[in-house]
C-alpha cells in the first residue's frame, strides 16, 4: 500500500501525458510505430509484493514438507508478453555454469518438486509476482537437489525455433546427514622440459574430480611431486571449483620448478568444503590420487653428451697435434740422421778421391 | 532514441499541466480572505529499485538457407537473432563472486514428414560478440563445428548437443550497469545424401547466474 500509493498517481500522470500529448501532436505517427519485435525480462525471487533481493531461492526441508515461494517476472517490453514459466533439474557445466535441462528432457530430481502455473501474462513495462510450491517427497535423501525455474519465451517458425529462458536457482537441501566428498580420478602427468639445461621443468598434472557427496561443495588441497628417495620435492596448491552432487570438474595444473631426476612420484589431494559452511556434523571425506611419471634429464644429458665431446675433441686434437709433432720431428731426426749418414758416405769417396 | 528522456519531458509537462488545474481548482486554499496560512511540506523519497538482469531476444525465428553446399556436404547458414543481457544493478547489488552465462543447445531436426532426424550434431555456430562493453570481461563464447566437420579447436566438432556458451562473464560484479550484446552464425551441415523435406529444431538459450 505505502510502498504502491506514491507510485500509481505517477502512473496515471504519464499515461494521461501520453494521452494528452501524441495523441493531438503526432495520431498518425503514434499508430503507424512499429512495435519492436524485441522481448526483454527479467525474474527474480520475490515475496508477496514483489523481488525480495534474493539472488536465488536455498530453502531447507524435511523429507515430506513444503514451502511456497514466489517468484517476479518483469516485462521490460513494449508490449504485454505471454510467457511459460518452467522448471527442471539443474546442473553445472564442466565449465562451472549453472543450467537447467532443457524441455525436451525429462527431470527426475529438484526440477520435479516445484510446482508453478504454467503460464503468466504480463503487461508492458509491468511486473508480476507468481508464487510456487516446492515439496520434498517423503523420501527424499538428504543433501542438495538443485533445479532452476525460468520464465520462457519461443520463437516458432523457421527452420530453428529459439527458446530463451531467463531464470534463477532453486537449491533445495532436504535435511540429513550432509557429506561432503571429492573423488580424484583418471590423474595424468606430464613432463615438459626446459630446453635451457639451467632451468627446471614443469610437470603439467590432470585429473577429473567428482562430487561423491550429497550437497554442492569445493575443493582444496595440495599436489606434491618428489623425485628420487623424495629428493627435490615440491608443492602446489590446488583449487576446484564448485561442483554440484554427481558433477565433475575436469582440472589442469602446473607445478613448476621440477628438475628431471628421472622417477617422479605425484599426488594429488582434495579437501571438500560445503559452499557457505553447512550444517554442523558435516562428514567430509577428502579424495587423493597418486601418478609416477620418468623424466629423464634430456638437455642436461645433451649438455653433458656436448662437454664430453668437446673434451674428447680437444684431446684428439692435441693428441694428434703432439703426434704430428712427434711425427716431424721423428722425420726430422730421421732425415737429419740420413743426411748425415749420406754426408759421411758421399764424404768418404770424396775423402778416398781427394786422398 | 531518446525514449526515455521524451516520456520524462511528457510527463514533467502533464504534471505541470495537472498541478496548474488543481491550483485553479482550489480557490478555498487560494482565498484571500483566510488568514491561516497552513504550510504543507513533503519529502519525497527517490524510488530507487533494484537493478535486475536482464534478457533481450529480437524475438525473431531462425530461418536457415541453403548457401554453401558442396558435392559431400550440403549447409543450411542463418544468424541467430541478436541476444542482449543487461545488468541494471549497482556493483554493490552483484552478490561477490556472482558470474552470468548464457548457454545454448539445441534438439534434433525432426522431419515434418516422419523423414529421420538429423542430429543436433549436424548444427554448429560461431557466436559473435556485437557489444562488450570496455571492460574486456564480457566474451562471445567458441566455435562449436559439426560432426561432418574436422574440429577448429580441440574436440569441438560436437554440435550444439550440449551446452554451449554464447556470451557469459566470470565476474558479474566487474561489469554491472551495462548491457552487452552478441548474435552467432548458424550452420547446419548434412550429408549430401539427406531426405529432403522440412524440419524444425529448437534452440534453447538460457540465462542465469
Amino acid at each position: 500500500m505505502i510502498r504502491t500509493s506514491p507510485r500509481a498517481p505517477l502512473r496515471l500522470l504519464a499515461v494521461l501525458a501520453a494521452v494528452l500529448v501524441t495523441v493531438p501532436i503526432a495520431p498518425v505517427g503514434a499508430v503507424a510505430e512499429p512495435t519492436t519485435p524485441t522481448l526483454t525480462w527479467a525474474v527474480q525471487p520475490a515475496n508477496q509484493n514483489g523481488p525480495d533481493g534474493r539472488r536465488w531461492i536455498e530453502p531447507t526441508l524435511d523429507p515430506g514438507q513444503v514451502v511456497t515461494e514466489h517468484l517476479a517476472v518483469r516485462n521490460f517490453s513494449d508490449g504485454i508478453v505471454v510467457f511459460s514459466l518452467k522448471a527442471a533439474d539443474g546442473y553445472l557445466t564442466d565449465k562451472g555454469r549453472f543450467n537447467m535441462l532443457p524441455s525436451h528432457q525429462t527431470s527426475v530430481d529438484g526440477g520435479t518438486w516445484i510446482k508453478v502455473q504454467q503460464k503468466v501474462t504480463v503487461g508492458a513495462k509491468a511486473t508480476k509476482v507468481v508464487p510456487f510450491t516446492i515439496t520434498a517427497p517423503s523420501g527424499a535423501t538428504p543433501g542438495d537437489h538443485p533445479a532452476g525455474i525460468a520464465a520462457t519465451v519461443t520463437s516458432t517458425g523457421g527452420t530453428v525455433a529459439v527458446e530463451s529462458r531467463v531464470g534463477f536457482r532453486v537449491m533445495t537441501r532436504v535435511t540429513g546427514t550432509v557429506t561432503a566428498a571429492l573423488a580424484v580420478s583418471d590423474l595424468t602427468a606430464t613432463y615438459r622440459q626446459s630446453w635451457n639445461p639451467f632451468s627446471p621443468g614443469t610437470l603439467r598434472l590432470r585429473y577429473g574430480s567428482t562430487n561423491a557427496g550429497n550437497v554442492a561443495v569445493t575443493g582444496t588441497g595440495q599436489a606434491t611431486v618428489a623425485g628420487p628417495f623424495g629428493l627435490a620435492t615440491r608443492d602446489a596448491r590446488v583449487e576446484v571449483a564448485e561442483t554440484l552432487p554427481d558433477g565433475g570438474r575436469e582440472v589442469d595444473t602446473r607445478v613448476t620448478g621440477i628438475w628431471a631426476l628421472g622417477r617422479l612420484h605425484t599426488t594429488v589431494e582434495v579437501t571438500p568444503a560445503v559452499l557457505g559452511g553447512g550444517p554442523a556434523g558435516v562428514e567430509t571425506r577428502p579424495g587423493s590420487a597418486a601418478v609416477t611419471v620418468w623424466a629423464l634429464p634430456w638437455p642436461q644429458l645433451a649438455l653433458v653428451t656436448i662437454l664430453v665431446a668437446l673434451v674428447l675433441a680437444v684431446r684428439t686434437v692435441v693428441r694428434r697435434r703432439r703426434q704430428r709433432l712427434a711425427k716431424l720431428l721423428a722425420r726430422a731426426r730421421d732425415e737429419g740422421r740420413e743426411e748425415g749418414r749420406e754426408s759421411a758416405l758421399v764424404g768418404s769417396p770424396a775423402k778416398e778421391s781427394a786422398n | 532514441m531518446s525514449t526515455p528522456n521524451r516520456k520524462r519531458l511528457v510527463a514533467g509537462a502533464a504534471s505541470a499541466v495537472l498541478a496548474g488545474t488543481l491550483a485553479l481548482q482550489s480557490p478555498a486554499v487560494a482565498d484571500p480572505g483566510d488568514s491561516t496560512d497552513v504550510e504543507v511540506t513533503v519529502d519525497i523519497e527517490e524510488i530507487r529499485e533494484p537493478g535486475v538482469l536482464a534478457l533481450s531476444i529480437a524475438a525473431d525465428s531462425v530461418a536457415l538457407s541453403e548457401d554453401g553446399s558442396t558435392l559431400l556436404v550440403r549447409q543450411f547458414v542463418g544468424t541467430l537473432p541478436t541476444v542482449t543481457v543487461s545488468d541494471t544493478r549497482t556493483p554493490e547489488e552483484v552478490p561477490d563472486g556472482a558470474a552470468w552465462a548464457v548457454l545454448g543447445s539445441a534438439t534434433d531436426f525432426v522431419g515434418a514428414a516422419g523423414q529421420a532426424p538429423i542430429s543436433a550434431g549436424h548444427l554448429g555456430w560461431k557466436p559473435k560478440l556485437l557489444d562488450g562493453g570496455e571492460t574486456g570481461q564480457v566474451t562471445e563464447g567458441e566455435e562449436v563445428v559439426t560432426v561432418v566437420d574436422e574440429p577448429t579447436q580441440p574436440g569441438n566438432n560436437v554440435g550444439l548437443v550440449d551446452q554451449e556458451l554464447l556470451v557469459s562473464t566470470f565476474d558479474s560484479e566487474a561489469v554491472a550497469g551495462n548491457s552487452y550484446s552478441v548474435n552467432a552464425d548458424l550452420y547446419l551441415r548434412t550429408p549430401a545424401d539427406v531426405a529432403a523435406g522440412s524440419y524444425a529444431s529448437t534452440l534453447t538459450l538460457s540465462l542465469f547466474e
